[in-house]
């Protein structure tokens, strides 16, 4: 493992993305739900990577995969219902393999999560402070009272007012926005090296979620943490993440520097989704502009075709898109699934 | 002002018991809309913005008739509307029709698309009963969906589609004005433009109002005429699109603003720009609601309700004791602007023309 003290500057002055060694390196991923009609693969040919003290986006629609792949990573999908295959491994260490002891020792410690809804991951029963002393015992060890001085330190840290006082208050007497940063507390307790965040504040007002964002930031800058941000907001995508992987029906079709994902997209889902978002837009003539569309709908996981899955809606399709688009390397640590890329052609 | 507005609401107020003691009297109550006036003419948007629990469906609800105010009157056409007459509820409640956030719990599961659809023509006895279903075909073209399509059940739907169906029947009823609460708030970016280019074509054919609740400003900026910003139960800014969003007055639609992500990247740093959490609703801190966390904050905003009027220099409302003298808001930022080669290649994509 690298030392601490190597991870500790901040993100502008990280090395060359492809000099730094990835904290997480993810290589065809696939997840398969067993269902009565067979397996139906929620996730395939996954591939990603994050470094220490960066964050990589992942940004796609409801029922892309997000929130699959994910729980992957965390080896927190039903063993019995899903089967995983591909490769992750945290700093060297390949974590598909090994044991449900050896996964809950790293939960929590070295590799943390923060969900949606922070109710499904806090207990209703225990006071919050409890609830983040009890995990920093487990992994960290010590005391009871040092565990607790812990917790109220950091409930402080992620901005809790009287920490002594709420430390000690049962989850539903807080608000969305005190029990996201409770979330995030207990994730961060134990100095996890890389955080997964899956739309950790969705549920939330907007001058909140600019606290709860600034405050990840805040935290990553002084610890090095990798983080993995999940979210179907492409505006909370550019404020946050070093890097982009946009997931369609379950793949990941573009992977690129954030800058390059909007500047350039070489998808035409990525190119689609841009275009598709409302935003100040100069009223011609005092008519209303239409918003541009992306036609039709999402395939079904049962009804996934052949070749490239973005085909039914995707007005630069030729014949060969009905073979599956590798993703293939399109520029500086780009990548994308499309068989007529450099987009930039078809503009001409 | 003219032509009588489609709706005019004043004074509209609302409490919520949310405590009782042994005996059931009230203990505790949230003043989920404390005297809110607006309107909305013909053929406009008025969009009502702020976060959760400040009183934006409340405030539609009451503006609908479908729950009395404490106090407050609602006008239609000019027409005060008494809620003690079933006939001018009766009205109301056809001329002003909801649609809201969730496409899933909005439709019954053991109704058609066509019986939803045709639920209202027959409540309302709009269309003779042998005209219905071609009036149903009618309505299900008009949102986009497939005559076919009537026989099926919502779960056969994806949410795109059931929130054209919640659409459809809204319409079925023949209404001026659309309440449309977070109306594409659960649905995903491709969809959302969907229906939003669905709502603006339906309103420039058959000359709908929309009260358009939202909290996303990218989706306020594309649909709205004028716009509200509500803060614990009140009003603290209304004025233009434009005046509103693009030059903020009042210190909390500006926090507001400013904190909307925006799509341009680049880590944004520095500090957030409001501290603080929402203050609960059952006791909201005295005077301006929003001195808990307003940097420019002095004594009188503890003490006094500021009142919502314009400025010296005109333009929109704000309730600020110090609206004349705020150091002009930072400019919003903008998203990214396209590439010339991106914006062609967006045109291109859009357009469904293969190159
Ligand atoms: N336990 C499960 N069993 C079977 N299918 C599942 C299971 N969990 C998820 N799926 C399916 O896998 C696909 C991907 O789901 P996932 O939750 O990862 O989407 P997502 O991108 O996180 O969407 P959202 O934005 O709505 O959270 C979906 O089609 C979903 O129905
Ligand atoms: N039927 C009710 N009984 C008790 N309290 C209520 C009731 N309806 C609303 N409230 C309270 O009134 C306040 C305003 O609620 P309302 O639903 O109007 O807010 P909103 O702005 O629509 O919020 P959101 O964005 O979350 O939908 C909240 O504090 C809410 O808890
Ligand atoms: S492979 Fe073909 S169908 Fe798929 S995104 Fe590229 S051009 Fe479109
Ligand atoms: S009245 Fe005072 S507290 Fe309220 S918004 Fe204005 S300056 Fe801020
Ligand atoms: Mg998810
Ligand atoms: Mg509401």
């Amino acid at each position: 493992m690298m030392p601490r003290a190597a991870v500790l500057p901040p993100p502008d002055f990280l090395p060359e993305p492809d000099m730094a060694e990835p904290l997480i390196e993810v290589q065809n991923l696939a997840v398969d739900f067993l269902s009565a009609e067979g397996p139906l693969r929620a996730v395939d040919d996954v591939s990603l990577s994050v470094e220490r003290g960066r964050t990589l986006g992942i940004v796609g629609e409801s029922g892309s995969g997000k929130s699959v792949t994910s729980l992957a990573l965390m080896g927190l999908l039903p063993r019995r219902s899903a089967r995983v295959s591909g490769s992750v491994r945290l700093d060297g260490r390949e974590l598909l393999d090994l044991p449900e002891t050896a996964l809950r020792d790293l939960r929590g410690d070295v590799i943390s999560m923060i969900f949606q809804e922070p109710m499904t991951s806090l207990n209703p029963a225990y006071r919050v402070g409890d609830q983040i002393a009890e995990a920093v015992e487990r992994h960290r060890g010590g005391n009871a009272a040092a565990a607790w001085t812990r917790a109220v330190e950091m409930l402080r840290r992620v901005g809790v007012p009287s920490p002594e006082l709420r430390a000690r208050d049962y989850p539903h007497r807080l608000s969305g926005g005190m029990r996201q940063r409770v979330m995030i507390a207990m994730a961060l307790a134990c100095d996890p090296d890389l955080l997964i965040a899956d739309e950790p504040t969705t549920a939330l007002d907007v001058t909140i979620q600019a606290q709860i964002l600034h405050l990840m930031g805040e935290l990553q800058r002084e610890a090095g943490t990798g983080i993995i941000l999940v979210s179907h907001d492409l505006s909370v995508i550019a404020e946050t993440c070093d890097e982009v992987a946009v997931m369609y029906a379950g793949q990941v079709v573009e992977r690129a520097p954030v800058a390059a994902i909007f500047e350039a997209p070489e998808h035409p889902y990525t190119l689609g989704l841009l275009g598709a978002l409302p935003a100040r837009r100069a009223r011609a003539g005092g008519a209303r502009q239409r918003l541009p569309v992306i036609p039709g709908t999402v395939p079904q996981l049962h009804e996934m075709p052949r070749g490239c899955r973005f085909q039914g809606r995707c007005p630069f399709r030729i014949a060969r898109c009905a073979e599956p688009p590798p993703m293939e390397p399109v520029g500086p640590g780009r990548e994308s699934r499309c068989w007529r890329t450099p987009l930039e052609a078809l503009a001409a | 002002m003219s032509a009588p507005q489609v709706i005019r609401a004043e004074g509209l107020s609302k409490s919520f018991v949310v405590g009782r003691d042994l005996l059931g009297r009230p203990t505790r109550r949230v003043r989920a809309v404390d005297d809110v006036s607006l309107s909305v003419g013909a053929r406009e948007t008025l969009a009502l913005v702020g976060e959760s629990g400040c009183g934006k469906s409340t405030l539609g609800r009451m503006v609908m008739c479908l729950i009395p105010p404490d106090h407050g009157t609602v006008e239609m056409h000019g027409q005060p509307v008494s809620h003690r007459s079933e006939r001018d509820l009766r009205q109301v409640r056809r001329k002003a029709q909801l649609v809201f956030q969730d496409p899933y719990s909005a439709l019954n599961p053991r109704m058609t698309a066509g019986q939803l659809i045709g639920e209202p023509l027959m409540l309302h006895d709009l269309v003779p009963r042998a005209d219905r279903a071609a009036r149903v075909a009618e309505l299900m073209e008009a949102v986009g969906l497939a005559a076919p399509q009537a026989d099926r059940y919502p779960h056969e739907f994806s949410g795109g589609q059931r929130q054209r169906i919640v659409i459809a029947r809204a319409l079925a009823a023949e209404p001026e004005i659309i309440v449309c609460d977070e109306p594409v708030s659960a649905l995903d970016v491709s969809v959302q433009s969907q229906i939003l280019n669905l709502l603006v074509d339906l309103q420039e054919r058959l000359g709908l109002s929309y009260l358009f609740i939202s909290h996303d400003l990218g989706v306020v900026q594309q649909m709205a005429d004028r716009v509200a910003v509500m803060y614990l139960g009140r009003i603290v800014e209304i004025g233009t699109a434009a005046e509103v969003l693009d030059a903020p007055r009042h210190p909390y639609t500006r926090a507001l603003v400013a904190s909307a992500p925006v799509a341009r990247p680049g880590k944004r740093r520095g500090s957030p720009p409001v501290e603080g959490d929402l203050p609960s609703p059952v006791a909201p801190p005295p005077g301006c609601h929003f001195h808990t966390r307003c940097p420019f904050a002095e004594d009188i905003c503890r003490r006094e309700v500021p009142a919502l009027i314009s400025g010296e220099a005109g333009g929109a409302a704000a309730a600020c004791h110090f609206r004349d003298s705020l150091p002009p808001a930072e400019p919003p930022r903008p998203a990214a602007t396209p590439s010339p080669a991106l914006a062609r290649l967006m045109t291109a994509f859009h357009a469904g023309s293969v190159p």
